[in-house]
């Protein structure tokens, strides 16, 4: 890791592995409910072009002739930290009888970064236009995929409408309150003041990324000292809503509180207990609903373990939702009740440690995983320590761990055609 | 045993056919962690009539068959087959397609036991009707969630019009009272016939020792049938290409009218680096017409004609191809005239030029070189195609290798007015 000013750090993950380079670049700050929607239109604005690639054909036709190179903006939440990153993912020049494409894409990157489609310090108006278009269509759409539709409303019940249950790319009335002054004045304030981490993956030398860089200005920025993980407390009331549409198939999504932070004390625990519930084929859910009963195609649980939440879902048939949720209240209850084998948790940890391995054969997931080390300030584990941490785990962790789960919330979106 | 060996990329594909017929491609990536393995038949869901063993009819079966017996297979006295990867450190799934059936595990450790596991469980069928029954209650569940989604209904509508009269125009899980039909005595007959190792191919990607793997794989097989089975002799009967349904429409609880216009086409038979070559010069033209560097995407674009979600597909299986473009839009009639516009008048596209043609070929040169890093992406590509004396691996070559005569003597072939179709679903 190289400081280059204060709260700008690059880091260089060597790696033959791959033929490709992956860059990434993460401004970070703190997440706040009003500046969700002004950086998902930065995101999008980022992607369409740049004022020497002013529209989106000369944009991409660049792309292009830096042999397919890959560019793609995001904005993430993770725990209390809001993230824009910026991406690319490039052939390593030493496959072509090319050399210097890695400097040319950094200079694409300066170019989109630095000079941005600007005039008179607004954002063009057109592109502006355009990408606010593209976005509301983007919410307008939020009600074709029905499985996201009840996820993203089970966390309006969960967390009762704040900046951890808005969605990632913002909300329709936020939107129009942006102009493209206001949106270039925001994007300023992110490039001048949100901490930045750029990261490089792949056969590089670090000297040659340096001097790649050198062209580039940073003042310095604080670091924020708000803690990055979301520590829910629990609710008084279960919370839970229905709602109909002309759909064939029932979607329940039930939400649980469960106090489990990256690499926190039980951290590996939680990552067990949540295989065990519904992330494998031989968890409770999958097994009892699934192939006994039958009564579904997909059934599994997700942890998020920035914001100590666990979610599950299901797609079933109508006449038969009550019934699911009985068994999903068993059998989180079995759990507590430490009704499961040693094969079962020998089993659940074996596929986590595959899991976990599989991941470093990805070039993004070695990039995620080296930045939620960044965010949570270490400890960086190594291959071992994770093998480690997660074979310590006892059956008695797991039940201890399973009995602080408590189930917050439940969303039912139901099939009016559902047999 | 052949061993082919692509220096400029540092890859190596390994192949060998074994005395039952079974073949098996093997590709070492060393440098990873992970090794894949797929074991897959040249059986999908179109393949719904043939001549089973001891008949001398055709017999036709019930749509769904394919993926139906796909689920079924994981299905063993001891329960779910999963589980016996799980304890092995490895991940199990299956897909099936129009033309493929594909058993799948991904593991991290103990990669020797996988490949015996994975080879026993699809060549030891055991069908009950028990396990036939509970199957088909979670299969409907399957057919349900396809049915909410807007876009799988867009794509089957169009194959719909494209092929009116194809077992493509069913849907690959079939219906609710096609499956009510499936029996394990109907789904032995199947298996039987398309699951000889003759007609079946094993896929090893990424960490594996060759030699090492090769020996227990034959030995594997060698314990097994003593019956060595030929490649599997078609006879299904010449599919009905006649007819054609030009256009149709209808409406569904969305946000946005989406559009599909496809275009049917005869290039399924090419076979080996012809196939290859084809597919390329395709991805070469559909690029250059309908791409973000487009002229004609960006005028689509601003006109408010398209958004991010257009895409163009080429897809190429076995008795069927055609291309699909098309997405979300709000003014679907007018998206689907300027999408044939630009198809059937191509001869005057100004994007049809070398300066262009360079800029693409660059582009898709990086693109297979970006792919080569997943196993997946790799795995997936083996299984789809099979390319003979070639492989993917040649796909850079190729790319160098083509001009654009070619590219614009495909078109000229390819875009014919009366092999085209579109489907429009409106908002209600």
């Amino acid at each position: 890791m190289i400081n280059i000013q204060e709260g700008v750090k690059l880091h260089v993950i060597p790696t033959k592995t791959f033929k490709t380079l992956s860059i990434q670049l993460m401004f970070k700050t703190t997440l706040k409910k009003e500046t969700i929607t002004e950086r998902a239109l930065l995101s999008y604005l980022l992607e369409t072009n740049s004022l020497n690639y002013p529209t989106q054909t000369d944009f991409r036709k660049r792309l292009s002739e830096l042999y397919g190179a890959e560019y793609y903006t995001d904005v993430s939440r993770i725990g209390n930290a809001h993230i824009l990153s910026i991406n690319m993912d490039i052939v390593n020049d030493s496959y072509l009888d090319q050399t210097g494409l890695f400097e040319d894409v950094i200079d694409f990157l300066y170019q989109t970064l630095y000079h941005p489609h600007v005039f008179d310090h607004a954002f063009h108006g057109p592109t502006f236009d355009r990408e606010v278009t593209n976005l509301k269509d983007e919410y307008a759409s939020r009600i074709d995929d029905k499985e996201d539709y009840a996820a993203m409303k089970l966390m309006d019940l969960f967390f009762e409408s704040g900046k951890h249950s808005m969605p990632i790319l913002g909300v329709e009335e936020e939107l129009q309150k942006l102009n493209p002054k206001r949106l270039y004045d925001s994007y300023k304030d992110m490039l001048l003041h949100d901490e930045l981490d750029i990261i490089i993956l792949g056969d590089i030398e670090t000297d040659r990324v340096k001097t790649a860089f050198e062209p580039w200005t940073f003042g310095p920025r604080s670091k924020s000292n708000a803690s990055i993980f979301q520590k829910i407390k629990r609710s008084k009331v279960m919370k839970r809503f229905e709602e109909s549409q002309d759909i064939h198939q029932t979607k329940l999504a039930i939400g649980f509180r469960l106090p489990v932070y990256f690499k926190e004390e039980d951290f590996a625990a939680g990552l067990i207990f949540d295989g065990l519930i519904g992330g494998y084929t031989h968890s409770k859910l999958f097994t009892r609903v699934r192939e006994k009963e039958g009564l579904a195609y997909a059934i599994s649980s997700d942890l998020d373990s920035f914001r100590g939440l666990m979610l599950v879902t299901a797609g079933i048939d109508d006449d038969k939702s009550q019934k699911v949720e009985d068994m999903i209240v068993e059998e989180l209850k079995t759990l507590q009740e430490g009704h499961f084998s040693e094969s079962d948790l020998q089993l659940t940890k074996a596929l986590i440690k595959n899991e976990f391995m599989q991941t470093l054969d990805h070039p993004d997931s070695i990039i995620a995983s080296l930045y939620s080390d960044i965010l949570i300030n270490g400890p960086v584990w190594s291959i071992d320590d994770w093998v480690e941490t997660i074979d310590a785990v006892t059956k008695q962790d797991v039940q201890r761990l399973a009995k602080t789960c408590t189930q917050e919330a439940v969303f039912l979106l139901r099939g009016e055609k559902s047999s | 045993m052949i061993v082919k060996n692509y220096k400029r990329l540092d890859e190596q594909v390994i192949t060998t056919l074994l005395d039952n017929g079974l073949t098996v491609h093997l590709l070492p990536k060393n440098n990873y962690h992970k090794t894949i393995g797929v074991l897959y038949t040249d059986f999908g869901s179109i393949d719904t009539k043939f001549i089973p063993k001891g008949h001398t009819d055709l017999k036709s079966y019930p749509p769904g068959i394919a993926h139906f017996l796909e689920h079924t297979l994981f299905i063993k006295e001891k329960g779910d087959v999963s589980q016996e990867f799980s304890k092995l450190g490895a991940s199990a799934n299956a897909f099936t397609s129009y033309s493929k059936t594909a058993y799948q595990f991904s593991t991290t450790e103990h990669v020797r036991e996988n490949v015996t596991t994975l080879l026993d469980f699809v060549q030891q069928p055991y069908f009950t009707k028990e396990s036939v029954e509970k199957e088909k209650g979670i299969i409907s569940q399957e057919i349900h969630l396809y049915k909410d989604d807007p876009d799988w209904t867009l794509m089957l509508g169009l194959i719909g019009n494209l092929y009116p009269t194809h077992p493509v125009s069913d849907d690959i899980a079939g219906t609710e009272d096609s499956i009510e039909k499936i029996t394990p005595e109907l789904l032995y007959e199947v298996y039987d016939h398309f699951y000889q190792p003759g007609n079946m191919t094993l896929l090893l990607v990424g960490k594996l020792d060759a030699k090492e793997l090769i020996g227990l794989i034959e030995e594997n097989q060698l314990s097994k049938s003593s019956v060595p089975s030929q490649r599997l002799l078609r006879k299904e009967g010449a599919d009905n290409l006649e007819t054609i349904i030009p256009y149709k429409k209808i409406s569904m609880q969305i946000s946005k009218p989406k559009a599909l216009v496809g275009i049917r086409g005869n290039k399924y038979n090419l076979r080996g680096e012809e196939r290859l070559r084809h597919l390329i010069l395709m991805d070469l033209l559909l690029n250059m017409l309908f791409g973000d560097t487009s002229s004609t995407y960006l005028a689509m674009y601003d006109e408010g004609l398209i958004d991010d979600s257009f895409q163009f597909n080429y897809t190429f299986e076995r008795r069927f191809d055609y291309i699909s473009l098309g997405g979300d839009t709000s003014e679907p009639e007018r998206l689907v005239d300027a999408i044939k516009t630009i198809c059937f008048n191509y001869e005057w596209n100004p994007d049809i030029n070398a300066e262009h043609f360079s800029i693409i070929k660059k582009s898709l040169i990086g693109q297979a070189l970006l792919s080569m890093n997943s196993l997946e992406f790799l795995a997936d590509q083996f299984v789809e195609h099979d390319f003979e004396a070639v492989s993917f691996y040649d796909t850079i070559d190729i790319l160098e290798s083509v001009s654009l005569e070619e590219v614009k003597s495909l078109a000229a072939s390819y875009f014919l007015s009366s092999n085209s179709s579109f489907y429009i679903i409106d908002t209600e």
